[in-house]
Parts: C-alpha cells; sequence; structure tokens
C-alpha cells in the first residue's frame, strides 16, 4: 500500500512537471518577443530610444529572455517555486499570482459543487435506472444521459439562462445578487448564491451526470444478479436495503475511479460556462488573456487548472485504494 | 449438404456477425439513417440548398423562417408546395422588425429548380438544386435569414461539409497516431510503454479545454481558412489519440498473450506483420466503435472553439461558426431561428453516440457500460 | 439633428450667475457626513466645501439623498465608462450640451486677452481633495515640474524646451504646437499661461474631461512620496519592487488616476486622493463600490451638498453579453457605454418587466472610421494607403445605406468624415465627398491604378503584381462596430479587395495601435464639435493611422517618427494655424483648408452617423435628460453625460444609507487614514 502511495505521489510530480513544460510551450507560442511588446504596452508612443533600451534590459533580465529556452524555463520555474512569482500580467498591470489567487477559491467551489451535484444527482438515478431495468423510466433515464452529453454546453448555458430567466426571473450571469454583493454571509446570500449556481453548476455538471448515471447503472447491474445479492436477500433484507448496504458500496467504485477523467471534463466545462455566464473564475481571464497574448498569465492559469486537476486526480486515486485495497495490489503486480 | 452449411457459417466473420447484432438495435439503426443523411449532405450540400450559403442578400437581414403553404388564404389546398410574398415592416414602439405576408400572390416551390451556380462534388458544374422557388419569387429562406441577410437554411447545410469532415479527418489522424503509439506501446512495452504512457497520462489529466485555447490561440487569426482548418485537425488530434492508445494498448496486452501471436512469433514473424496481420483484425471493431464515439467530441470542440473566436472564423461556414453568430441574448430571445444550427449539431451528436454505442453492444456483447 | 435647447443656455446662465452669489448659501449635508462630523472623523461641512462652491441647478426638480446605483463594466476593470456617465467628470472647466467649452467646473471661471496669449484661470477657494488636503495653485506647479517635465514619466518631453522657474515652467512645443507656453502661478489660487502665439483653443482642453493628459489635476502632494525626487531613486524604486513592479514610474502611473484611461478611480478612499464625486470604499477584483467625497466642491441650489446619488457599485464582467442580459433582467440602474443600436428592440421589450427606459441618444459621430496606416511596416499595402485613387475607391465600395438600414433602423446618415453640420466650418460637400455607394466605379478607379488581379485568384494585386492583403481591427465598444465592419468585409471584398475583420481584445487593441503592427484601426469618428475640431483633429482628418509615422514626426520636430511628404507637411502648418487663429474668420479658413483637403483626399473610410443610442435608465432615477431638455449628444466632446451634470441625477425612492451601513467611516478613521498606502494596496491585494 505505502508502495503504491509513493508510486503514485511520484507520478502527479512527473505529470505536473510535464504541465509545467507544457504551460510554458503555451507561453512561447505567439510571434513577436515579449520584450518588446511587454515595453510598448507600458510606454506611449513617444518613448525615447534611450529609456525604451533600458526598460529591454530589465525585462529581458527578469525572464531571462536572452538565454537559451531551457534557462528561460528554468528561470520561470524557479520563480515560481521560490517566490511564487508567475510573470506580471500587462492587461492588468499586476503579478499573474494575484490575479490567479483571487479567482482560485471560487474556481475551485464552483467545481466541487459540481462534483457534489453530480454524485447527489446521479447515484439515486443510476439505482433507479438500474434496479428499474427495461422499464419506461429507465428507457427515459438512458435517453436523458445521451442528450445531456450531445448538446454543447455554451449553447445550453445561455438557453437555459434564458429560459430561466423568462419563465423564473432568476437574474442573468454572475454569482451574486447588486444587493448581496458587498453584504456579509447570511441565509440570503448563500441562497442568492445557490440560485446563481442553478445554471452553471447544471450545464457543467451534465457531461459527468450522465456518464456516471450510465457507468453506475452498469455495475449496478452487474452487482444485482450476482450471489451474494440473493444470499443477502435470502437473509429477509429488503431489496432496498440490500442494493444499498453490499451492491452499491461495490459500484461506487468505479465511480471513484471515473472521477480521473471527469475532473478534467469539469475543469474545461467549468471554463466555457464561466465565459457565458460570466462568472469570476479563471476562466473568463484565460480566455481575455489569450486572445490579447497576455502569455505569463495564460500560461500560468493553464500551469494552475491542470496542475490541480492533477492534484485532484491524485487524491481519488488515493481515495479508491483506501477504500477497495486491491487497486494498489493490483497496480503492484503488473 | 454438410460442407456447404459450413462453409455458410464460415463466410460469417467477425464483422458479420457484429451487423447481425446491430441491426437489432433499432435505435442504433435509425441514427445510422441519419448518420448517412449528414453525409449525404455534407458531399453533395449544394443540390440540397437553393440560396448560396455565403452571399448576403440586402436588406433582408433577420427574416424568420419562410412559411410553405399548402392551404392559401382562401382555404384552398394546392398540390404544389408555396410560400407568400412578404416585406418588412417597422413597429415604431417596440423598434422590432417585423415581416408581413402579403397572401394575394403564391410563389410556388419547384423541384428540381435553377437557382445559383456551383459544382457538384467540386466537379460539375451545375445550378440545378433539389427545391426552390422561381427566380423573379422572393428568396425561399426556410429557416430564416441571419443579421447579414444570409439564408440559415442554406448555411446549416452547407456547413455539415465543414464539420463533418473535420471531425472525420481528426479522428482518423488520432486513430493512426493512437495506433501508432498504443501499438508500440501494447507490443513493445518497456521504456517506450513508459514514455508512451506517461505522454498520454498526462494529457489525459490536463483539462482538454484550457490547452486546445491555448494551442488555437497561437494560430495567427488571418490565416486563409483552409490553414486554420488544418491547425484545429492537428491540435484535435494531438489532444485526442491518448484515449485511443490506452484502449489500444490494453486490448493489445491481452492479445498478445492469445496463442496463435505466440504461435506466429514462434515460426518469427516480422514485428509489423505480426501487429497488422494478426492483431489488427482482432480489435478492428474496437477501432469503428471508438471512431464513432470520438467524433462527436471533435464537433463539439470545433463549436466550442469558435464559439471562443479561436476556432474557424467567417467567412467559413461551419455549425460553430453559426452558433458563435447565435450566442447573444438578442438572438435567443429575438431571433430563435439561428439557433437550428444547433439542433443539427445536437441530433448529429446524438446519433452518432446512438450508433457507437449500439456498435459497440454488437461488437462486444459481454461488456457493459 | 442638432437642436440648441434655449432652455439648457438660460441653465448654464443661471449657473454661471449663481457662482457670483454664493456666499450667502449656508451649505447642508448627507446625515451620514453629519454623523460623522460628530463623530469627529470629519471637519464641518463649511471647513470641506469651498467658499464659492459651484450651484448647480437640478434639470428639473431638486433631488433627494439615496440610493445605490448598479452598474457593470465589460472594458478593462480599470476603464469604468459606464460609472464615469454616473459621476461626471472633474476637468477645471466642461461643455455645453451642445458642445460648446469654458462651462465652469473645478476652476470658477478664467480671462483671456484680446489675441488669446494671455490666459488667468481661477481656482476656488477652499477647494479640497478627498483627503482634506488643499488644493491650490502650487498642486498645479508641482503637477508641471515634477510630473509633465519628467521624461520617464512622460517619455514624449523632450527636456531641452523646458525651463524651470521658481514660481512657473516653461514648456516649448508641448504637444507639438510649436508654441512657447509659461505656466506660471500667480497667487494661491490663480495660474496664468501666457504663451508666444495665441492660443484661443486652449479654453477647449481645459473643458474636455480627458482631452489631454496635461490638465488633469493630480494629486502631487500625495504622488510625491512615489517620486525620486522626492524621497531619492533607490527609495522609489525599492518601493516599485515592493509592489512588484520594475520601475518606480509604474507604481507612480498605477497611483495616477491617469493609468490606463480611467479618470475617476483610485485605489481606494484616500489613496489616492480625488477631487470627483465619489471616493472608492471598497474593492476586489470584480466589484468596485463608490461612496459620495465629503469634500465634493458642488451643491444644489438649496445649498445641499451633491451627489445626491448615495452609492454606485461597478460589477465588471468578462462580456458585454452579460450586462445586456442583466439589463433586460432589471439589474441594471444605469447603461450608455455598453449599449448597441441593434439591442434597442430587446432593451424595448423587457421595459416593463426591468423597470427602466431606454432612452435614444443620437451618436453623433462616425460608427466606424477606418484609420489607414500610412506608415504601415508592409510596403505594398502601405504605398497603397497613400495613394488617393485606392482610398477614393475603397470609400465608393462601402454601401453605407445598407449599413444603415440593416443595422441601424435607418435613421442614420451615411456620410463621409465631417464635422457636425452646426459648427462653422461645415460645408454639405464635406458630408457627400465619395459617399455614394459605387463599387462599379470603384473597379474602374482600381483597374486605372494598375490594382487588378493578375494571377486570377480573385484578388487584386498591386501594379506590380503582389499580393495585397490586410487587416481591419476593432475594438468591441459604443457603436455595432462588428455588425458594421462584417459588411464593409464583404464591400471590399467584392471589389477584389483581401481585407479581413479582426475583433481585438481591449488592451491588445490598443497595443498594436501603438506599435505599427495594425494597417486598419477602427474608431468612432468623433471630435467633430466646435470644441474638438480645433483640438484633437489629428485623429480624424489627418492622414495619421495607427502605429509610428508622419504624426509623430510633425510633433516631435522630425526628431521621431517618418517623415511625411510635402503636401501632408502643410496640413501640419494650416492646422497649426488654425490653431493660432484670434479671429472666428481666420479660423473658419484654416479649418476649411483642412476640411477640403479631407474630404478630395478620403484620409478616412466611414460609414453612418447621427444615428440612434440607446441609455438605459432605471425608473427610479430622476434629473435624467430626455429629448425636450436639449441635444443629447452621444459624444466625446460632452463626454456623454457629463453636460447635463451626473451629480444631480437622483434615485426617487430608494432608502439613504445609514451610518451603519455606510463605508465612508472606516475609510476616514484615523488608523486608515494615517496608514501607508502602499502597506495598504499590498494588503489587500490591489496590486
Amino acid at each position: 500500500m505505502a508502495a503504491y502511495f509513493v508510486r503514485r505521489v511520484a507520478y502527479a510530480v512527473l505529470l505536473i512537471f510535464l504541465v509545467s513544460v507544457l504551460a510554458f510551450l503555451v507561453i512561447q507560442l505567439p510571434p513577436g518577443d515579449y520584450a518588446t511588446s511587454y515595453v510598448s504596452r507600458i510606454s506611449s508612443a513617444g518613448m525615447t530610444e534611450e529609456r525604451r533600451q533600458e526598460l529591454l534590459v530589465a525585462i529581458t533580465q527578469r525572464y531571462a529572455l536572452d538565454r537559451p529556452i531551457h534557462q528561460q524555463y528554468l528561470t520561470w520555474m524557479s520563480n515560481i517555486l521560490t517566490s511564487g512569482d508567475f510573470g506580471m500580467s500587462f492587461n492588468w498591470n499586476r503579478p499573474v499570482y494575484r490575479i490567479i489567487t483571487e479567482r482560485l477559491p471560487l474556481t475551485v467551489t464552483l467545481g466541487l459543487v459540481t462534483l457534489f451535484f453530480q454524485f447527489v444527482v446521479a447515484i439515486p438515478i443510476g439505482l433507479f435506472s438500474a434496479v428499474n431495468q427495461y422499464t419506461k423510466g429507465d428507457y427515459l433515464i438512458t435517453l436523458l444521459s445521451f442528450v445531456g452529453v450531445s448538446i454543447p454546453n455554451f449553447l445550453l448555458a445561455l438557453v437555459v439562462m434564458v429560459l430561466l430567466f423568462s419563465n423564473f426571473n432568476i437574474s442573468i450571469g454572475g454569482l451574486f445578487s447588486p444587493e448581496y454583493r458587498e453584504a456579509a454571509w447570511s441565509a440570503g446570500k448563500v441562497l442568492d448564491l445557490l440560485q446563481h449556481m442553478i445554471v452553471p453548476v447544471i450545464v457543467i455538471g451534465m457531461e459527468s451526470t450522465a456518464g456516471t448515471v450510465r457507468t453506475l447503472r452498469a455495475t449496478m447491474l452487474d452487482e444485482l444478479g450476482k450471489d451474494y445479492m440473493k444470499v443477502a436477500k435470502a437473509k429477509g433484507l429488503s431489496n432496498w436495503a440490500a442494493v444499498i448496504k453490499h451492491a452499491l458500496r461495490i459500484a461506487l467504485n468505479p465511480i471513484i475511479a471515473a472521477l480521473g477523467w471527469q475532473l478534467p471534463a469539469i475543469v474545461s466545462g467549468s471554463m466555457i460556462v464561466s465565459i457565458v455566464v460570466g462568472l469570476p473564475t479563471v476562466g473568463p481571464i484565460l480566455h481575455q488573456a489569450l486572445l490579447s497574448q497576455d502569455m505569463y498569465l495564460a500560461g500560468g492559469i493553464i500551469l494552475v487548472l491542470s496542475s490541480l486537476t492533477i492534484f485532484g486526480t491524485l487524491l481519488s486515486d488515493l481515495l479508491l485504494a483506501v477504500s477497495d485495497p486491491r487497486i494498489s495490489f493490483e497496480d503492484g503486480g503488473k | 449438404m454438410q460442407e456447404t452449411t459450413e462453409t455458410t457459417f464460415k463466410s460469417r466473420s467477425q464483422m458479420q456477425l457484429i451487423m447481425l447484432r446491430f441491426r437489432k438495435h433499432r435505435l442504433a439503426k435509425v441514427s445510422l439513417w441519419i448518420i448517412g443523411g449528414f453525409i449525404v449532405c455534407a458531399l453533395f450540400g449544394e443540390f440540397f440548398i437553393p440560396n448560396d450559403p455565403t452571399h448576403a442578400f440586402p436588406n433582408m437581414n433577420y427574416i424568420p423562417p419562410r412559411k410553405v403553404r399548402f392551404v392559401d388564404a382562401d382555404g384552398r389546398f394546392h398540390i404544389r408546395p408555396f410560400i407568400y410574398d412578404y416585406k418588412q415592416e417597422f413597429n415604431r414602439t417596440t423598434w422590432e422588425r417585423e415581416w408581413a405576408e402579403n397572401t394575394e400572390v403564391r410563389h410556388p416551390i419547384y423541384f428540381l429548380a435553377r437557382g445559383f451556380d456551383y459544382k457538384l462534388l467540386g466537379l460539375i458544374p451545375t445550378n440545378i438544386h433539389l427545391f426552390n422557388v422561381s427566380e423573379t419569387a422572393p428568396k425561399l429562406f426556410l429557416f430564416g435569414t441571419d443579421r447579414n441577410g444570409r439564408d440559415v437554411f442554406s448555411r446549416t447545410i452547407y456547413a455539415t461539409r465543414v464539420s463533418i469532415s473535420m471531425a472525420i479527418l481528426g479522428v482518423i489522424i488520432s486513430i493512426v497516431l493512437g495506433i501508432l503509439l498504443g501499438g508500440v506501446a501494447g507490443y513493445y512495452g518497456g521504456i517506450p510503454d513508459d514514455v508512451i504512457q506517461r505522454i498520454s497520462e498526462l494529457l489525459l489529466a490536463v483539462p482538454k479545454l484550457p490547452l486546445w485555447m491555448g494551442l488555437a490561440a497561437a494560430v495567427p487569426s488571418n490565416w486563409p481558412i483552409t490553414k486554420v482548418y488544418a491547425s484545429i485537425v492537428v491540435i484535435s488530434s494531438m489532444t485526442s489519440w491518448p484515449w485511443l492508445a490506452r484502449g489500444i494498448r490494453s486490448k493489445l496486452i491481452s492479445l498478445r498473450k492469445e496463442d496463435y501471436v505466440l504461435a506466429a512469433q514462434s515460426y518469427s514473424a516480422s514485428n509489423m506483420r505480426i501487429i497488422f496481420r494478426y492483431l489488427v483484425p482482432n480489435f478492428m471493431s474496437y477501432i469503428i466503435v471508438s471512431l464513432t464515439l470520438a467524433i462527436p467530441g471533435m464537433i463539439l470542440m470545433e463549436t466550442a472553439l469558435s464559439f471562443l473566436g479561436l476556432g474557424l472564423r467567417p467567412p467559413a461556414v461551419s455549425w460553430g461558426v453559426l452558433l458563435e453568430q447565435a450566442q447573444s441574448f438578442q438572438t435567443v430571445i429575438l431571433y430563435p431561428w439561428l439557433l437550428i444550427p444547433g439542433l443539427f449539431v445536437v441530433t448529429a451528436i446524438l446519433s452518432l453516440n446512438f450508433v457507437g454505442d449500439g456498435l459497440r453492444d454488437a461488437a462486444d456483447p459481454y461488456e457493459k457500460g | 439633428m442638432l437642436k440648441v435647447s434655449k432652455l439648457m443656455l438660460v441653465l448654464v446662465a443661471v449657473m454661471l450667475l449663481t457662482t457670483a452669489a454664493v456666499s450667502a448659501m449656508e451649505y447642508k449635508e448627507h446625515p451620514v457626513l453629519a454623523e460623522m462630523v460628530k463623530q469627529g472623523l470629519l471637519p464641518p461641512v463649511e471647513e470641506r466645501i469651498p467658499k464659492d462652491a459651484m450651484i448647480v441647478a437640478p434639470l428639473h426638480e431638486l433631488g433627494r439623498y439615496g440610493g445605490t446605483a448598479r452598474v457593470f463594466n465589460a472594458e478593462a476593470p480599470n476603464r469604468p465608462y459606464t460609472a464615469q456617465m454616473l459621476m461626471g467628470s472633474h476637468g477645471p472647466f466642461r461643455a455645453t450640451v451642445d458642445a460648446k467649452p469654458g462651462v465652469p467646473n473645478l476652476f470658477k471661471g478664467y480671462d483671456v486677452n484680446d489675441d488669446y496669449t494671455v490666459w488667468t484661470f481661477y481656482l476656488r477657494e477652499g477647494l479640497k481633495w478627498s483627503d482634506g488636503y488643499p488644493l491650490t495653485a502650487e498642486n498645479y506647479y508641482l503637477y508641471w515640474r515634477y510630473d509633465r517635465a519628467n521624461q520617464e514619466i512622460n517619455p514624449g518631453i523632450n527636456l531641452d524646451n523646458v525651463t524651470i522657474e521658481d514660481d512657473a515652467v516653461i514648456f516649448y512645443n508641448e504637444d507639438g504646437r510649436r508654441r512657447t507656453v509659461k505656466r506660471e502661478v500667480v497667487d494661491d489660487y490663480t495660474i496664468r499661461y501666457t504663451s508666444d502665439k495665441p492660443y484661443p483653443t486652449l479654453i477647449n482642453s481645459f473643458s474636455h474631461a480627458s482631452g489631454s493628459w496635461d490638465y488633469y489635476t493630480q494629486p502631487m502632494h500625495f504622488l510625491k512620496q512615489f517620486h525620486p525626487d522626492f524621497i531619492g531613486r533607490e527609495a522609489a524604486e525599492a518601493k516599485a519592487k515592493k509592489a512588484g513592479f520594475d520601475t518606480w514610474y509604474q507604481l507612480y502611473e498605477y497611483f495616477t488616476n491617469r493609468q490606463g484611461q480611467q479618470t475617476t478611480v483610485q485605489v481606494q478612499g484616500n489613496f489616492p486622493p480625488s477631487v470627483g464625486a465619489y471616493v472608492l470604499v471598497s474593492k476586489t477584483q470584480t466589484t468596485m463600490v463608490f461612496e459620495r467625497n465629503p469634500y465634493y466642491f458642488k451643491v444644489d441650489t438649496e445649498g445641499r451638498q451633491l451627489p445626491y446619488i448615495d452609492r454606485i457599485i461597478v460589477e465588471h464582467v468578462p462580456d458585454r453579453e452579460i450586462i445586456v442580459g442583466k439589463i433586460i433582467s432589471g439589474e441594471v440602474d444605469f447603461e450608455g457605454f455598453m449599449t448597441e443600436t441593434p439591442d434597442i428592440p430587446l432593451y424595448r421589450r423587457y421595459e416593463q418587466t426591468g423597470d427602466y427606459r431606454t432612452e435614444i441618444w443620437n451618436f453623433a459621430a462616425n460608427a466606424t472610421g477606418l484609420q489607414l496606416n500610412t506608415n504601415y511596416k508592409d510596403e505594398v499595402v502601405r504605398d497603397l494607403f497613400r495613394n488617393r485613387d485606392f482610398r477614393i475607391a475603397l470609400q465608393l465600395s462601402v454601401d453605407r445605406q445598407r449599413i444603415n438600414d440593416e443595422i441601424l433602423f435607418g435613421m442614420g446618415r451615411p456620410v463621409g468624415m465631417t464635422v457636425l453640420p452646426e459648427t462653422m466650418w461645415f460645408k454639405p460637400e464635406y458630408e457627400e465627398a465619395y459617399a455614394e455607394y459605387d463599387p462599379e466605379q470603384a473597379k474602374s478607379i482600381l483597374d486605372s491604378i494598375g490594382v487588378v488581379d493578375v494571377n486570377g485568384d480573385g484578388w487584386r494585386e498591386d501594379p506590380n503584381g503582389k499580393d495585397i492583403a490586410f487587416d481591419i481591427e476593432f475594438v468591441v465598444s459604443e457603436a455595432p462596430r462588428a455588425q458594421i465592419l462584417e459588411i464593409v468585409e464583404q464591400n471590399f471584398r467584392a471589389i477584389g479587395i483581401n481585407a479581413t475583420v479582426q475583433q481585438r481584445e481591449a488592451t491588445f487593441g490598443f497595443q498594436r495601435s501603438g506599435t505599427n503592427d495594425m494597417a486598419v484601426w477602427v474608431w468612432h469618428g468623433d471630435a467633430r464639435t466646435e470644441m474638438l475640431f480645433p483640438t484633437y483633429i489629428n485623429g480624424h482628418m489627418f492622414p495619421t493611422g495607427p502605429g509610428i509615422g508622419w504624426w509623430q514626426w510633425f510633433t516631435s520636430e522630425g526628431t521621431t517618427g517618418v517623415e511625411p511628404p510635402e503636401d501632408v507637411k502643410e496640413l501640419f502648418t494650416w492646422f497649426n494655424n488654425m490653431q493660432y487663429s484670434t479671429t472666428q474668420e481666420e479660423m473658419v479658413y484654416w479649418g476649411q483648408k483642412l476640411l477640403d483637403n479631407a474630404a478630395e483626399n478620403v484620409w478616412r473610410i466611414t460609414t453612418v452617423m447621427d444615428f440612434p443610442h440607446p441609455m438605459i435608465v432605471n425608473n427610479d432615477i430622476a434629473n435624467f435628460p430626455t429629448e425636450n431638455d436639449g441635444p443629447l449628444i452621444y459624444e466625446w466632446s460632452t463626454w456623454w453625460t457629463n453636460a447635463y451634470e451626473p451629480s444631480q441625477f437622483f434615485f426617487k425612492t430608494r432608502p439613504q444609507l445609514t451610518i451603519e451601513e455606510s463605508l465612508l467611516p472606516q475609510i476616514y478613521s484615523p488608523s486608515e487614514m494615517s496608514m501607508d498606502p502602499l502597506d495598504r494596496a499590498i494588503a489587500n491585494g490591489w496590486l
């Protein structure tokens, strides 16, 4: 078990290293020379040549732009690791690190709430579907879960938003109504937040929820047919009690395992939905940064988001290993 | 007699068995027809549409879908469908443009009628279209027009070509990459396996959208459509192969230990020969299923990137471009017909998912999920 | 389209008169401020407001204190223009509603001699910054000397052109006008500009909120603490490092209110202090909250200190589209900057449920002016842009009527670049020149200059057979540019010119326009009023596209930029002559020479002007102008709503802030006031 833990953590570290290389690559992609555009952004057209050169040198040193690419990477990485310096964003004229940390809590919260929503919705539906296999309800659920993965989420976000607005007068966009935006936390504010989270959470969670329903249904069907279920029922347990006590516990494992691919999907989904709905997460910032070639900001966000996702996946792996020791054993056996 | 039966039995290849089982899947069968329809649209798009999809008709913007009628204002039935004349009226209070019908003149719709010039399959110059109104009649806008006065129906059908071909190309490249890399990893094992595994794990663990956005943002926005098209295809396949590679690898690992592979190795068949002669056919079904199930992702990606302003841009006509132009409250509330391309996207993806699911069940009846 | 309202002229006159008769008035203040005076956080109202405070006559009725206005912003976070439309400007003077200069604002008046060489400006006695520090003539001296004459802050300045004296700073060739201006402090409340050449347009610049950086009122007593001339270079650089900047002047700029294009946004509260109607009391990355400035210098006719509206909340959202959604769901109290003409039907549909009204203003500028970069790095494109026939062909190819009909409800006027018809320079032919839609003629012009499709790829090549391709770049704001340019692009392509329209994110767009990476930059063609035409002509009637070029050569007297051909140099001389004019005839003469030339040469490709522009106003807001109150000019000269004095807008019913709700007591608490601004900014994550 311990060996498994160590190996998983080592993998995660390796992946994060690879991610950082990828993020650095993204920073390098746009044409043009970073120092020159940086200088041109912080100065006006009439700047003297002398000053321009001076600034260029300063910027070049800060990001090691005159040195070979791998050394630039090392400088960038060591700045991040030693002092949290991700570079400057020239759109915001502020350090990247601050922009990301301000928006990260909400980004993570949104992801977690979506995960929570997904389980709360998917588990009962999946169970129902499995227990009532081949009934009308089962067919309907299957159909809906197919539809759920077939609608582009940005389209869905907009349409759901307009429908909720025109039928229930639920406000469009953002996370708080103006009257609560500056208010201290209260029951009203929480309710207000939840109301605003409906659209993003449903839309982001649609795909993963549909996936979870289908996985759960399949594994449950497997388990339901097994002998121990018959034994459990023979012992006099009611059908539902047997399902929940025995079968569900085992069927949950694949769902935890699926977190590995669901997390990245949720992060992607929350990004595009945040852009449509206008949520103060890192999504819209990344979009803006890319469109305006604010590359240290863009690279920083990609690095942080991806690393967090890997970390989340690692957690789910370890969780799975704890709940089902066979996993670590199998993995070690390879 | 005995022998013939055996031949019949033998001639049912794995493929045929799969098709046999697939045919029992009703939803999947219907979906397959729908996909066929999309492919026909992609190939012969211009034939099915009455108006040039890129042409903007002046002062004809935001026309709601025209009603095709059989019964006229006086309640008389006509065997030939027709549309009424229409003209714009400006409402001073609401500032909305209303398109009133003039029920005095009927404009019949003709089949195999003349319209704009095009080349069928890019080869045969013609101006015959499946249906159209006469040249003097007001234009036929089945799905209305967009903000520029372009025919939404024609654009939606025409966009099928770019969107579907992009997805198929992307998936084919991913499959090739997946087979190559997954094959190498699964067959050789060892260090190549480790390296490929780590890279694919990386690409799986990273949220795709930010990565796509980062890569697509580097595509110069003033490139010609074809180059942007190619870049998007490459970006999508570069990030999508790990799914396939992993599946292929695990299939290979299990197949590698099969008796007939061991046998082939024992008479020192070349590695390539073993992979392509013995192994590939064995997971052909798997590849077809993955292919079908991977296309929706590609279509969704194309629409997402266009929506974010990082994919194809006008004057290219793709579903993503059409939906991007429909992304506003103004559209959803005042001009909802601009969302019709969205229905096409959903239908296409849904059908592909059904077909993929049906194929998977048929190919591997014992595997669930 | 413009109607000069007699009512407004009377109103202005009343305001001028009452300014004189102030001292008798007893000032009143908002209950929150009164409470703060009691708690000892603020001095009494008489000590905060100048003796000769500016008296604002309400537009319709006397207002009441109260209400929170909710507005949104989708521009760069530091450019909340919408909020500015509610807060007004704090420039020295202001424009009238029909865009004439010289209405007293921060300054109470001016004198000028007959040949416009000596201007004397009078400050209000007792005027104070929001931190209670007096604003006197000294502040302006410090500003000229340590800000304008500092080459690091103001890289365009040539130090050889600056002479510093004890109470005056003399600039030669400021703004490239080839004149020597002595700016001096006469006494605490008087400053004087003495020019060696007539300077009739000086009041125009002084009356425009952001006309030129030169006329901003910067809190020098505050900015000192970041300036090397006061604290030493090492300390200044150390502070900048601490704040995460590379140079001291980045930090300095951060604390000035001109950072980016912002004019009213502060870091928070009194960091830095302000003279505007509001101070920032809370700031997060997405939200800014403003409350009244206890030291604001305007009062209503009953002596009540303005503004009426208690609080303004500005939320930053990533996309304009979100604001549209917020408008129709009734969450926006005011919006005029992010609204677009084609959305009017949508706004109208939800007026009832959203409890707002859609006021229609006149967009008195050309919706899109395509600025062709005559110094673009691609020589093929550059040479064509310099070719008059080519420009005429482009202008002729644009279907303005279609743009008008399809996008602007047919209510605009399809015209070329011109001044407003009400101005003294106007001739009808300026509007008509090459403004008809004639693609056939455009094609034959192109054929005649050898721009033909040689290789048969469907696009025309230049006379040497080289490919022509360029981008038309724009930023989303105000006019429906995206839709208009879609048609312009089609029009250009229809005559065989391979042009591609590109939408740019704001910061990136401005950067590119400054670095010569842009072939065509689209902005609206404004500054066409009597006030701004002779002052800022360079952006509109001149061959000065984006990038470093002829204009820079001219303003720097040939030290930077690109030397223009003789006929263009002549234009610059005419422009200066207009600026030196002492009589109206002279000014008309030079102005018309320039306009004749612009009409003849088509320096800008234009579309439609004078079209309806929607402003969204919550039904509870009163004193907002309607079409009966005078011309509703949506234009830069009047700084949008500023001519109608936004501080007198008020909420009819919204509740008043109480002392418990107000964040002002916190901002003005002794501990806050004594905090180091840098530490505070860092601690709160504002940097």
